[in-house]
């Protein structure tokens, strides 16, 4: 569905992804892991529009997207959950939410968006619960769960997360992995970065390892997990 | 648009309405309602550029320039070459919103002092025109001789008058402005405020959303512009100069920047200190508005707007019971 070829991304002059490749199948749950500085953001923002890749190949279902720009890329179903879940804590939960179908736009698309925020708030009731309260007074999990929400809503095809357990607490972390392991489940492809990387490698069916800009090692997340020379040099034992 | 906003609308409107008589009855406040007409017209421009500053979290240090252009466009336009008021008013709207587009384009892309001072220098480059070309603008002199405005054969030629048309245009963008805030696009404003990365993973254009903003903001100040020339029937550069701009960003952050009510709050507030209540400090008036910028953003940060908050705030913390 998702396929990552050769692909080198610059800050200025610093060359931050050395030629990576990554593929994510229809229907699955891939992760991508690796320590501080590896490159993993920076691959997530070139996949999703927000930064260039200087060379190489980023290819949703055949199609060439590296070039669309952000916008392009949401409305061709993939969507983002940004490290640090970035929910707008000065709008309400309902708002937030809203912002997530920003491209449904129009009359037209109205069932659809109450549809999808039917769904949401199936998934996390609590959102549905807290919706005029202001996303910046949620919990660190109930805005996890609203950044999740908020990418939901721009009814994706492929869910790319950066860092979902970020700063949460370790409960809250494996309700957050359930859920996503849920969706999969319902079809949903998706391409999660975790630094967390055990409990990513129990979740996801494969796995990469990025280290200092390059794929280090990729294989059945089964296999990531019971290598010992991995978990070692990778994966901090 | 939401139930309280409009009963807000409601009773600012009558108020507005009864201000002028009251001031004819009140001894001392027989200059207010024209007072209050300057702080109108202050207030289009500070409501503009709350939905920039507060809304959409772009700053700009140039919309004096803005206000400028469209008292130029309707003072040469009626004065020299004897055009309708109104289509000058549109001519100078619109060549706000193209200046803007052409400054915005490019300038929006900076961030925090750049856009600042980016924004400066336009300001003071438009100030400079205004000076040099004598030949259009009359240089440092001005163009006097403006006609006033007429609306359906009707004169705006008086105070009252004045002071309801001026209102009238402040209600109906006020009104707009408010709608705009609670719309997808007001939405995607706040968000690009909020979080630039998590915006455009939302798939929201963010440097279209700013040139929006700017452009609104700008059209606005230039609006502001014309009606001011057709009320004072002069206009000449130091209208328009630097501090004018230091000015509006002193209204909206005295208002506070979150609030269209807090735009008009500022602007008034504004408006009367410097044309009334301190006037008897003269030039160390400068140095009064430095103090209470201070104060407001030390103690008061969301500006008068959040001031009911604050309270409810403190009401609280003396009543250990209630703490939450």
């Amino acid at each position: 569905m998702l396929e990552v070829r050769d692909l080198h991304v610059y800050y200025g002059a610093v060359h931050a992804l050395k030629g990576v490749s990554l593929e994510v199948p229809q229907g699955g749950i891939v992760t991508l892991v690796g320590a501080n500085g590896a490159g993993k953001s920076t691959l997530l923002k070139a996949i999703a529009g927000l930064l260039p890749a200087r060379q190489g190949s980023i290819r949703l279902e055949g199609q060439e997207i590296s070039s669309r720009g952000a916008e392009g890329i949401v409305a061709k179903g993939l969507c983002l959950v940004p490290e640090g879940r970035q929910v707008f804590g000065t709008l309400k939960v309902i708002d937030n939410l809203n912002l997530g179908a920003f491209l449904l736009r129009g009359g037209k698309h109205q069932a659809k968006r109450q549809e999808l925020l039917d769904y949401v708030y199936d998934l996390f009731p609590i959102l549905e619960e807290r919706q005029n309260q202001y996303a910046g007074t949620l919990s660190g999990g109930q805005q996890q769960m609203l950044a999740i929400g908020r990418a939901l809503m721009a009814n994706p095809r492929i869910l790319v997360l950066d860092e979902p357990s970020m700063g949460l607490a370790p409960l809250v972390v494996r309700e957050i992995l359930k859920v996503l392991g849920a969706l999969n489940q319902k079809g949903l492809t998706i391409l999660l970065v975790e630094q967390n990387a055990r409990a990513a490698l129990k979740v996801a069916s494969y796995g990469y390892v990025l280290e200092t800009g390059g794929m280090a090692a990729q294989g059945e997340a089964k296999a990531l997990l019971s290598d010992q020379n991995i978990l070692k040099a990778y994966l901090g034992g | 648009m939401k139930k309280i906003s409009r009963k807000g609308l409601l009773i600012l409107a009558a108020g507005l309405a009864a201000f002028p008589w009251l001031a004819k009855v009140v001894p001392g406040l027989g200059s207010y309602p024209e007072v209050m007409i300057y702080a109108g017209i202050y207030s289009l421009i500070t409501m503009g550029l709350s939905v920039l500053v507060g809304f959409a979290g772009q700053i700009s240090l140039g919309h004096a320039a803005f206000f400028g252009i469209g008292a130029y466009a309707s003072a040469v336009g009626t004065a020299t070459y004897n055009l309708d008021p109104w289509l000058c008013l549109i001519l100078g709207a619109l060549l706000s919103l193209l200046v803007a587009l052409a400054i915005g384009v490019p300038t929006l892309k900076l961030k925090g002092h750049y856009l600042a001072m980016a924004t400066l220098a336009f300001g003071i480059i438009v100030f400079i025109i205004f000076n040099e070309e004598v030949d259009i603008t009359g240089g440092p002199d001005g163009l006097s001789r403006i006609p006033g405005l007429s609306l359906f054969g009707l004169k705006l030629n008086t105070t009252m008058s004045y002071f309801y048309f001026v209102w009238t245009v402040v209600l109906l963008v006020f009104w707009f402005c408010a709608n705009l805030l609670e719309s997808r696009i007001g939405r995607a404003f706040r968000a690009v405020h909020g979080s630039e990365v998590a915006a455009m993973a939302m798939g929201i254009n963010i440097s279209s959303h700013k040139v929006q903003a700017f452009v609104l903001s700008a059209v606005l100040a230039s609006l502001a512009g014309s009606l001011y020339v057709h009320y004072i029937n002069f206009i000449n550069p130091s209208t328009c100069n630097l501090f004018f701009s230091v000015k509006l960003i002193i209204m909206i952050v005295m208002g506070g920047t979150h609030s269209l009510w807090g735009a008009i709050l500022g602007a008034v507030l504004i408006t009367f200190l410097s044309n009334v209540w301190l006037h008897a400090f003269q030039e160390w008036e400068v140095l009064i508005y430095g103090a209470v910028l201070l104060i407001i953003v030390i103690f008061l940060p969301d500006g008068l707007a959040g001031l009911p908050e604050k309270i409810k705030g403190w009401a609280g913390r003396g009543q250990p019971g209630k703490a939450s």
